[in-house]
């Protein structure tokens, strides 16, 4: 891609009101993820059973939680665990479900339409259930959520891509790479990567914000992440008891997760029209 | 346009007035919000303190427990038993009759019976009536029953909340769809049951006992604590189960509102597995107990809300005998472990669940026993992944610790000791958790079995806890409250020691 | 278009099939005993033996395969291991909980949805657009019992005008309905919008501007059935999410709809159920997927099955 088209790109992305808003929040959301830990007042994880449900101080800004945790201290090392959680799930996700639905889709023939109906048989169990029953059988804990997120991305993203590649295959410049002799794999490489990786792109920025909010129902449902991580999630799920009395406990994390999952949806929004208007 | 406006507005106040209307609830119908779902509503199927409480309205047995868990007559007015505990004789209630209009004599007696152990049926308290060998009307109001060997406990067998008696004309009509078609002698009788939302009973007016007061009895299960206290606080139920004791001081603090908290007869307690290192030593086990703030502990967890253990059983349970307790001590605990060869403590996995309760203590364990070296790695489980690792022989087992808790529904201390520490309790035959194996607490449990004499069978259970507190397979922990939260009006709906509820009495008295 | 349905229909079998295999080798991965679950902890290896037998679970895995495949074939999946009713007969009680919620829910979703999405097409890229768009996104982004938790403490504990509880009558519906209609709300309004726009701009809506119709017109008579097929799909999918049991808004409710029960049934270990849950999902989302390529169909006369 040209140096000018590029930064064209980009001028026209900023003029896309709700994509930089969701760009904004993005960011604030992902150096919080990278620093939060270092800013953050105290130890998250440290318990003080003499100062539990303090409300609003100058030690606490946030006040502290049932074990005496500060607050904001949490909810800022959360944005690490929950953003990890999404990204990390999505990026693995993509990768193997893009390697499928490369193959599946160069392949063709009767190894497409098998792998095919492989999918259909994962995206049958809809939204959390996939995950729920993973979970069941391998135990609750950090590495089984973002496994158990990232499994049913795969057949997702294995669709998504053979689909591109399925339109890609067909254009001409491909004939004509395979008439000057190039491999099979030099193609793939080449010149269907780049065509598949815009909607790919559009749809890892929206998948991240998906997987956050299925990690913290697993959460709510005593499936995610084992306290005392502080992910946002099962933050958001122990301050359910408190939420008359102490409000800010579910608030923080509530508002987190909101408001990055948001900003995600945006930019994803964002991209997708300034990248390729027709794509949905 | 204006005209339109108001009248719109009108229509809008009118709405709300209406559906606020709604929600005031009939003043005799008294809702319950239970803490999990109701399961089956025959008593010889059930294993679960929910369905026991729901039973419980509908059911009577030959003999129950009063509030202190002491027994007490029902539909069997006296009893009597052979030394050697294998015969007992009752004397039954006369003039009583099923909701059905079935009369309730000897012959309704031995009908359940028979019923319940049955192997052909299945049931899961099959092995309360197991060791019954045969069951004979002596007089249509006298049976006695013939045990194949003497069982000390049998008495609280009875008492049991399965022992509560179904009508014949019911098990002859629905088999064993009485779980869906529940037919008692007590103050309230079956209305409907709406799967996983709630069970719905109404006063019976052939009771042979004191009259309900409520004409409606419903008790809705809500898993969820949040939403069950919400329940509450909007005025959809007037008693919440399993109040989450983090809540007991909001709740006080609002006149509408109160709390009740009682002693109960769980106990919970980490369980050491004493045939493998480092807990095959005493002297660690001890020194563990001694590194315990039981006190900080339960304010922590609890809120305060329970008592320190001072046996391996309960206060209410019939043969506790009070231990001294091991003093928090720090300083004596890594003196133990010194001796015991760990003078830098060791490191070791807890089995638990992943409930909010058992998450929190398993981290306030943590804080406290790494004070003196000991690491202990939580594995907090679903209760089925749990069941599973901790229901394994010993050369099978992969669990060093398991924070647990137990509450023998017997009431006696045959259940709260035999299953727990008997070497034939094992696991995967019972729930011996530690592989506690000490002939002489093996013999003196067995052998409180062989006589009926009360007082013979407290002797020997309480050498047998004095023996057990010593040996310490277990950091004993404490014995929690039953916490519930009520609407101020209500009276006459609470907790029995074994945790179930008795709402025969329930009414909203203002 | 027979053929079509019919074809449709026959490439279901496969699919449920190969469900129907994961399924079972899924729950027998499952750590944890049924029998010892149901009998509970103070239960005798006696109980616990009984308890197999009663459930049959003391045959060999194999023939309770065969057995299983066999019922399958019949439409019998055995009776639930916790209450003893035939599991599918459960299943079907409290599938039409789930449908009712989920079926006001998606109402609700959709009309509200279409309108903002309208409202955020025809003035597109003002403050409005940005208003209607962050706010409809927002709807995807708020985790649903976070929404749930806020709506209770509002309307049900403070205000008292609806119940928390999800079991009594239609105003039990109210709560859990809009926390469920707010994701695909914001789904659905997003999708009109950009169809719409997309439509807006195609040569025949600039024709009938430029025979001189006013906009509105424009947008209500000629765009917006166009711009419907996108977002007719997208509403039958969702509804087939939907349709799955909202697991974690049928538990902050508590309204025992299919989520309730898939929780129930594997914490249980029920396995009767949780094969009948899992088949009803993947039968759902089959049909829902036909029903959809169908509509599709009606709204657009240009697509034909042949």
């Amino acid at each position: 891609m040209h140096r000018t088209v590029r930064k064209g790109l980009f001028w026209k992305f900023l003029r896309h009101k709700s994509g930089s808003l969701g760009l904004a929040l993005s960011l604030v959301f992902l150096l919080m993820a990278l620093f939060g830990p270092g800013l953050a007042p105290y130890d998250p994880s440290a318990a003080d059973y003499s100062h539990t449900l303090s409300g609003i101080s100058t030690q606490h800004w946030l006040g502290t939680d049932n074990f005496g945790r500060d607050l904001l201290s949490r909810t800022l090392v959360g944005a690490r665990y929950s953003l990890g959680i999404g990204i990390l799930a999505t990026l693995i996700g993509a990768g193997v479900g893009g390697v499928w639905g490369l193959w599946s889709g160069y392949a063709g023939g009767f190894w497409d339409s098998l792998s095919m109906r492989l999918v259909d048989v994962l995206l049958a169990f809809p939204g959390l259930l996939p995950a729920i029953g993973l979970i069941a059988i391998t135990g609750p804990g950090l590495l089984p959520v973002i496994m158990a997120s990232a499994f049913f991305s795969v057949p997702i993203f294995a669709r998504l891509v053979r689909g591109s590649t399925l339109q890609m295959k067909e254009r001409a410049y491909i004939e004509a790479a395979h008439a000057l002799g190039a491999g099979s794999r030099r193609v793939m490489r080449v010149h269907l990567l780049p065509s598949v990786l815009a909607p790919v792109l559009v749809y890892v920025t929206l998948r991240i914000g998906t997987v956050m909010l299925i990690a913290s129902s697993l959460s709510f449902l005593g499936l995610g992440v084992q306290p005392p991580t502080p992910e946002w999630g099962a933050m958001l799920s122990d301050a359910q008891l408190y939420l008359a009395t102490d409000p800010l406990l579910a608030i923080a994390p509530g508002l987190a997760i909101t408001l990055t999952v948001l900003g995600l949806n945006l930019l994803g929004d964002g991209l997708r029209d300034t990248l390729d208007p027709k794509l949905k | 346009m204006r005209l339109a406006v108001k009248k719109a507005l009108g229509l809008a106040v009118g709405l709300v007035l209406v559906i606020a209307g709604v929600s005031l609830a009939q003043a005799d119908t008294v809702s319950i919000a239970l803490s999990g779902d109701a399961i089956t509503m025959n008593p010889a199927d059930t294993n679960g303190n929910l369905d026991f409480s729901i039973e419980r309205e509908m059911y009577n047995g030959l003999v129950g427990f009063d509030k202190d868990m002491k027994l007490m007559p029902e539909l069997a007015t006296s009893w009597t038993s052979n030394a050697q505990a294998s015969e007992f004789t009752f004397d039954l209630r006369q003039g009583v009759s099923f909701q059905d209009g079935t009369p309730f004599n000897a012959q309704a007696v031995k009908t359940y019976f028979d019923w319940v152990r049955d192997p052909a049926n299945h049931f899961k308290r099959y092995s309360l009536f197991s060791m019954i060998k045969q069951i004979d009307i002596l007089s249509p109001y006298k049976v006695r029953f013939i045990l194949s060997k003497p069982f000390g406990a049998m008495m609280f067998n009875f008492a049991h909340p399965a022992a509560r008696l179904v009508s014949p004309a019911a098990i002859q009509k629905y088999g064993v769809g009485v779980a869906q078609h529940p037919v008692g002698s007590g103050p309230f009788e079956f209305v409907s049951w709406k799967s996983g939302e709630a069970i719905t009973l109404k006063a019976w007016s052939g009771y042979w006992g004191s009259k309900a007061a409520a004409s409606t009895l419903k008790f809705l299960f809500v898993p969820n604590a949040a939403t069950r206290v919400a329940m509450l606080q909007s005025g959809e139920v007037q008693f919440v189960d399993s109040l989450p004791p983090q809540l007991i001081s909001s709740l006080k603090a609002n006149p509408n509102f109160k709390v009740s908290a009682t002693p109960s007869i769980y106990v919970r307690y980490l369980a050491l597995n004493t045939q493998t290192k480092p807990f095959d030593n005493p002297l660690v086990r001890q020194a563990m107990n001694y590194a315990v703030n039981k006190e900080e502990l339960l304010k922590v967890v609890e809120q305060g809300y329970g008592l320190p253990l001072s046996a391996p059983v309960a206060k209410q349970v019939q043969g506790y005998a009070a231990q001294t307790p091991y003093p928090y001590d720090l300083a004596k605990a890594k003196e133990l472990l010194t001796k015991a060869g760990y003078p830098n403590g060791f490191t070791a996995t807890v089995t638990m669940l992943n409930t909010t309760t058992y998450q929190t203590l398993g981290q306030v364990l943590q804080q406290m026993l790494g004070q003196v070296g000991i690491k202990l790695q939580l594995e907090p489980m679903e209760g089925g992944a749990f069941q599973s690792a901790v229901f394994q022989p010993l050369d099978k087992t992969k669990v060093q610790t398991v924070l647990i808790g137990w509450s023998p529904s017997t009431g006696d201390a045959d259940w709260g000791l035999r299953p727990l520490f008997d070497k034939a309790s094992w696991p995967p035959a019972l729930f011996n958790l530690a592989f506690y194996n000490n002939p002489r607490v093996n013999n003196l449990i067995r052998d409180a079995l062989t006589t009926a004499n009360q007082g013979q069978r407290d002797r020997f259970y309480a050498q047998a806890q004095q023996i057990i507190w010593q040996d310490a397979p277990w950091v004993f922990l404490y014995s929690p409250y039953n916490i519930a939260g009520e609407a101020s009006q209500l009276r006459g709906v609470f907790y029995m020691p074994d945790g179930t509820i008795d709402a025969q009495a329930a009414s909203l008295g203002g | 278009m027979l053929a079509y349905i019919l074809r449709r229909l026959l490439e279901v079998i496969p699919t449920l099939l190969g469900v129907a295999v994961v399924v079972f080798l899924f729950i027998h991965a499952l750590p944890g005993d049924p029998a010892r679950l149901a009998a509970g902890p103070d239960a005798t290896v006696q109980e616990v033996q009984l308890l197999r037998e009663r459930f049959g679970l003391d045959k060999p895995l194999v023939v309770q395969f065969v057995y299983f495949l066999n019922n399958l074939a019949r439409g019998n999946l055995g009776n639930s291991y916790r209450d003893g009713k035939p599991a599918l007969l459960s299943v079907m009680n409290h599938f039409s909980l789930t449908f009712w919620l989920s079926l006001i829910a998606i109402l609700l979703a959709a009309l509200v949805g279409i309108l903002v999405g309208i409202a955020a097409a025809v003035y597109r890229n003002s403050w409005l657009d940005l208003g209607a768009t962050t706010l409809a996104v927002g709807g995807i982004s708020v985790p649903s019992f976070f929404l749930g938790m806020i709506l209770i403490y509002l309307f049900a504990v403070n205000l008292r005008i609806f119940p928390v509880s999800g079991g009594q009558g239609w105003r039990g519906l109210v709560l859990p309905a809009l926390t469920l209609a707010a994701g695909p709300l914001g789904t659905i309004a997003r999708f009109a919008r950009s169809s719409l726009l997309e439509v807006l701009g195609e040569d025949f809506t600039r024709t009938a501007r430029a025979k001189g119709l006013s906009s509105p017109v424009v947008v209500f008579k000629h765009a917006l059935r166009n711009a419907l097929i996108p977002v007719v799909t997208m509403t039958g999918l969702q509804f087939g999410f939907l349709l799955g049991g909202a697991v974690v808004v049928e538990s902050v409710f508590n309204y025992p709809g299919l989520g309730w029960l898939l929780i129930q049934s594997i914490s249980a270990r029920d396995y009767p159920v949780i094969e009948g849950l899992l088949l009803v999902f993947a039968l759902e989302f089959v049909l829902v997927n036909l029903l959809v390529d169908l509509l599709y169909g009606v709204l657009d006369p240009r697509i034909s099955y042949a």
